[in-house]
């Protein structure tokens, strides 16, 4: 197969142009909106409280994880429509095009045009501010290391909210918080009864609660304080190495396999 | 340019087609035709990778439609029953849309647009249903893909755009382009579509040319109820009643599609020996 089948610039381009005209109405009602709310936060918070330094870092990691997350979840609502799926699963690009477009959309796409967006914001509201009530918030600044990691940790999340989008077919955000939900306490509940299992000497008797509360026998716990290291080293590795890739890739395959008869 | 190979196909546990096998050459407006729920539409959307069959083969122009390969893509198009316009200006929406199909005619377009008199100024979600419908036409027929699919295409429209539809899409078809529309309304396709498909539970159960239709089967109007042998199919008319039957005379008036329809589904086995009798005598 010809690497043009699979991947052209010119195609993507054509892409994200289209989608960029396709819901340019839907992106300026929203942004209009959150600039408005941004504002009024900044205001009240200038004029009532003590301003604060850390105002805009906060709405940032709340725009990046409600308003990225739910975006995120929204991404294949084209694909999952009746009226619009066979529009977009006809439209001539490749679905690696398709999902590299909408991926990158709605993770350095949405990351970028939040961080320029709330710093431009951020700038205008105090400087307002200034001029209305002389006192003022302190402006956002992108270019710090709290920022940038946010920045990465929002990637690790989308991922499951991307491979969400793909795989639902309604109701995108609220199902992949329950499944999330549901994989937790699944994963949590097999810890226990394998842990339960492996370290029968040190848990007995664990889950059986008395007055003073759970019988722990701390005393045979002892782990070696490297170990707790070495495995923190490899869940943090693990964390960031294994699900962004894991989910994108499956989502991919779910987009491969995507037909109009699972619209509705 | 189109075949087939033993396709299943069904929906969960609703099986639609059983083993179905058809080829099709480009050049041809092909008619399929079939009672609701036969799976016309189904069949158009396994042709354009919207729906995968279980098991069998199809190749359009060498690709396999599920593969969704995006030089099939740019070489078909399907015009549905159903459709979605975003709310585009007319040019807009060739300006966003026309880049994916290299072949596309941009003078074509404006022609057609022209020629349904469809406003230019107005948004296209703001369109009527006939006016959307005129409007995908108009672009699918710009984009000069060898596979134009056509589902239902005259429904919603008005009588001078019926007669405007038949006109454009007679002169669309060329040697290298395969036309199928599928349809209800077969008095809009009459002198239009041919070869004619038929297909019932699963299965094409007719497939033939126009040439051949007419050279095979006459009709005729009689006044008493029909007790000829070989009348293949008879229907009541206030005047007395119009019947199918073997064109033995060499009567070259044809046969209305709707007729042609009703005999075929409701004597496919008689249809079937008459047509396989012919092939046999043509071939001695």
């Amino acid at each position: 197969m010809e690497t043009t089948n699979i991947f052209s610039p010119g195609r993507l381009l054509y892409l994200f142009k289209r989608d960029l005209y396709s819901n340019i109405n839907t992106t300026i009602i929203t942004s209009g909106a959150a600039m408005a709310v941004i504002y009024l936060i900044s205001a009240i918070s200038a004029y009532y409280g003590s301003p604060s330094d850390q105002l805009y870092y906060n709405l940032f990691t709340k725009l990046l994880f409600i308003g990225g997350l739910i975006a995120t979840s929204t991404i294949f609502r084209e694909m999952h429509r009746k009226e619009t799926a066979q529009n977009y699963l006809l439209l001539p690009a490749s679905t690696f095009e398709k999902f590299f477009s909408r991926l990158f959309i709605s993770t350095i796409g949405f990351a970028v045009i939040t961080i320029v967006g709330l710093t431009i914001i951020s700038y205008l509201s105090e400087g307002i501010n200034i001029l209305i009530i002389n006192r003022h918030n302190q402006i956002f600044n992108p270019f710090t290391k709290e920022v940038w990691i946010m920045t990465a940790h929002y990637f690790v999340i989308q991922s499951i909210f991307f491979l969400g989008a793909v795989y639902f077919r309604k109701h995108n955000f609220i199902k992949t918080i329950n499944f999330i939900f549901l994989f937790t306490i699944s994963i949590s509940l097999l810890g226990i009864f394998f842990t339960k299992i492996i370290y029968f000497d040190i848990f007995n008797d664990f889950f059986r609660p008395d007055d003073a509360g759970f019988l722990f026998q701390w005393n045979s716990l002892s782990i070696n304080p490297k170990d707790i290291n070495t495995i923190t080293t490899i869940a943090r590795t693990l964390y960031w190495l294994i699900p962004a890739p894991l989910f994108w890739t499956i989502a991919y395959f779910r987009l491969k396999e995507a037909e109009v008869k699972n619209a509705i | 340019m189109l075949n087939i190979s033993n396709l299943d196909f069904a929906y969960k546990k609703t099986k639609l087609f059983n083993n179905l096998s058809l080829q099709m050459e480009a050049g041809n407006i092909y008619g399929l035709l079939g009672k609701n729920g036969a799976g016309k539409t189904s069949l158009l959307k396994i042709i354009s990778g919207l729906l995968f069959p279980n098991t069998g083969t199809i190749k359009v122009n060498g690709f396999i439609p599920q593969l969704r390969n995006p030089e099939f893509l740019q070489d078909i198009f399907f015009l549905p029953e159903e459709y979605y316009l975003p709310g585009l200006k007319a040019v807009e929406y060739k300006n966003t849309y026309a880049p994916f199909y290299p072949a596309f005619d941009e003078s074509r377009f404006m022609e057609l647009l022209n020629e349904f008199q469809l406003p230019t100024d107005r948004k296209l979600n703001s369109f009527s249903y006939g006016q959307k419908k005129k409007f995908l036409i108009s672009f699918g027929i710009a984009c000069n893909s060898h596979l134009l699919l056509l589902d239902e295409p005259t429904n919603g429209l008005d009588i001078p755009s019926k007669t405007q539809f038949r006109r454009i899409i007679a002169s669309t078809g060329t040697e290298n382009r395969l036309i199928i529309i599928s349809t209800h309304q077969v008095r809009d396709m009459e002198n239009l579509i041919d070869p004619i498909i038929i297909i019932d539970n699963g299965k094409v159960i007719f497939n033939e040319s126009i040439e051949r239709i007419t050279d095979t089967l006459t009709v005729r109007k009689i006044s008493n109820e029909p007790e000829y042998k070989n009348v293949l199919y008879s229907e009541k008319e206030i005047d007395g009643y119009k019947i199918v039957m073997t064109n033995n005379d060499q009567d070259q008036s044809g046969i209305e599609l709707e007729t042609l329809f009703n005999t075929v589904v409701t004597n496919p086995e008689g249809i079937k020996s008459v047509f396989n009798e012919g092939t046999n005598n043509g071939n001695n």
